[in-house]
């Protein structure tokens, strides 16, 4: 894994004040985004709880890393999202392991991409259960905490897919679309707590399942995105800071577009 | 310009299952059918059934207008459960229908016209309709890369996001915010069936050039 910690020395934490006393939970910790991003949280000093369903080294080895910064802590949570019960069983890890929840970045996902035509009930079942459960069965834990939570923020990533569609990917396009209408209905319903939830949409992001696109199709969406070249996780990382800290309390129901200028509606 | 379409309407336990009149009236040849509520059911093999039986009585099918998208709000905080239940249901149904009609068209060499009709919550969410806002998210979502992918074919999908209508079921439900969004942008009042069978005509007949595209039939609700 070339996270951050690799590229840039420990020394060089970029605001380690910025994020103190943030509790926050990072799903799908062992994927790039999800990695990159729980890293971001701590070198802003958040506490954090780095999930994974498969990967323990990858997790493990990040825990070992932020460790190291010196003022931040991280702590492993397994289980599989998809299911309920897992999933209220590794929210309730993490509430006892952090104190309480403050924040939920929700970065698992999954796709079954395939021509219409090829594509199953099953392939259906999986996706929409890989995409949209977790994001809501821990975002219904989230506002179900005991304790009174400050600035509570839920910071779901989801695809452009959603909102501009991409041939062979209905599917994926359906579960990104679902979670951003969830994110939208849920601003709403939590507004009244002083709590926000928002969606980063990003374009193909390199190292997950970009991978498996085509090299033309890669080819194509350099070509057509106004900065040349492709997103990688890190570009994601700032936004998700932002969204996570208190002073993003009036940013709320949006979907921020993380493209390089491929799509600016 | 397709004057008289060969309509297939999905959804008839919809608020919107009186639109096959009004198209009827038109000199549409319509046929609906309602996934859910009888056989042979809402399974893949179910809806292939069901449109095969609406071709036999059509002759051909050009538009498919999926009404299930639009729900009745449900009261109380739904569990978390019915959110995946209810997005996997509908989507399983947009797939299978828009699969099979897809080849059909395809086959017969007809352009067409797919149109999803969703709530405008799928758009801009809504607390007590939170069910119907995720399902026409995904709806919505799906829509668009159908359309990427469908369009070299000469099949168009497009939406339409409908705000209140008259004695529907949102037009009872409106907040505060939407009441006063509605007098400040527009006329104050709910579409009517009408209105919404305008719209959908208009994408029928084809001429349009529009593809992957949301159309608001809210008054100025949602710009």
């Amino acid at each position: 894994m070339n996270t951050l910690s690799e590229q840039i020395p420990v020394e060089q934490t970029p605001r380690p004040s910025y994020l103190r006393g943030r509790r926050i939970l990072i799903t799908g910790a062992s994927g790039n985004i999800g990695s990159a991003i729980g890293e971001r949280m701590a070198r802003e000093g958040a506490t954090v709880a780095l999930h994974y369903q498969n990967n323990a080294e990858a997790v493990i080895r990040l825990c070992g890393w932020i460790d190291a910064f010196g003022g931040a802590k991280a702590f492993p949570v397994q289980g599989a999202l998809h299911l309920r019960g897992e999933a209220e069983r590794v929210f309730a890890e993490t509430e006892a392991l952090l104190g309480g929840v403050d924040v939920v970045i929700n970065c698992v996902g999954m796709s079954r991409d395939n021509s219409l035509l090829m594509l199953t009930e099953e392939d259906a079942a999986a996706v929409i259960q890989g995409n949209l459960a977790p994001v809501v069965y821990l975002s219904e834990l989230m506002c179900a905490q005991a304790q009174p939570i400050d600035a509570g923020r839920i910071i779901n990533i989801t695809s452009i897919t959603g909102l501009v569609g991409q041939p062979m990917r209905a599917l994926y396009g359906a579960a990104k679309g679902a979670v951003i209408a969830y994110t939208k209905s849920l601003s709403r319903e939590i507004a009244s707590r002083g709590w926000t939830a928002n969606c980063i949409a990003p374009q193909v992001v390199q190292g997950g399942l970009a991978d498996h696109m085509k090299t033309q199709a890669q080819v194509i969406l350099a070509g057509v995105t106004p900065i040349k070249r492709p997103c990688t996780p890190e570009d994601l990382t700032g936004l998700a800071a932002f969204l996570a800290a208190p002073e993003s309390g009036f940013v709320t129901g949006s979907v921020m577009n993380v493209t390089g200028g491929m799509v600016t509606w | 310009m397709v004057a008289n379409p060969h309509m297939l309407l999905v959804g008839a336990d919809s608020q919107l299952a009186p639109l096959a009149e009004l198209f009827t009236q038109d000199g549409a040849l319509t046929y609906v059918c309602d996934p859910y509520g009888s056989e042979p059911g809402s399974s893949k093999a179910g809806i292939t059934q069901m449109i095969e039986s609406a071709r036999t009585v059509l002759g051909h099918i050009d538009t498919m207008v999926f009404c299930e998208g639009v729900r009745a709000a449900e009261d109380g905080r739904p569990d978390a459960d019915r959110f995946v239940q209810q997005t996997l249901t509908a989507v399983n149904c947009l797939l299978s229908s828009v699969g099979c009609l897809a080849l059909k068209m395809i086959q017969d060499r007809i352009p067409g016209q797919i149109i999803v009709v969703c709530d405008s919550s799928a758009v801009a969410g809504r607390s007590d309709s939170m069910i119907s806002s995720t399902v026409g998210g995904a709806l919505i979502g799906m829509s668009k890369s159908l359309a990427k992918e469908l369009g070299r074919y000469r099949i168009a999908v497009n939406v339409i996001c409908l705000g209140p209508i008259a004695g529907g079921d949102q037009e009872s439900r409106l907040t505060e915010a939407e009441a006063i969004i509605l007098k400040a942008t527009g006329t104050g009042k709910p579409a009517t069936l009408t209105h919404v069978a305008n719209n959908i005509r208009h994408l029928a007949r084809g001429e349009h050039w529009m593809n992957g595209q949301i159309l608001y039939v809210n008054d100025g609700m949602i710009m």
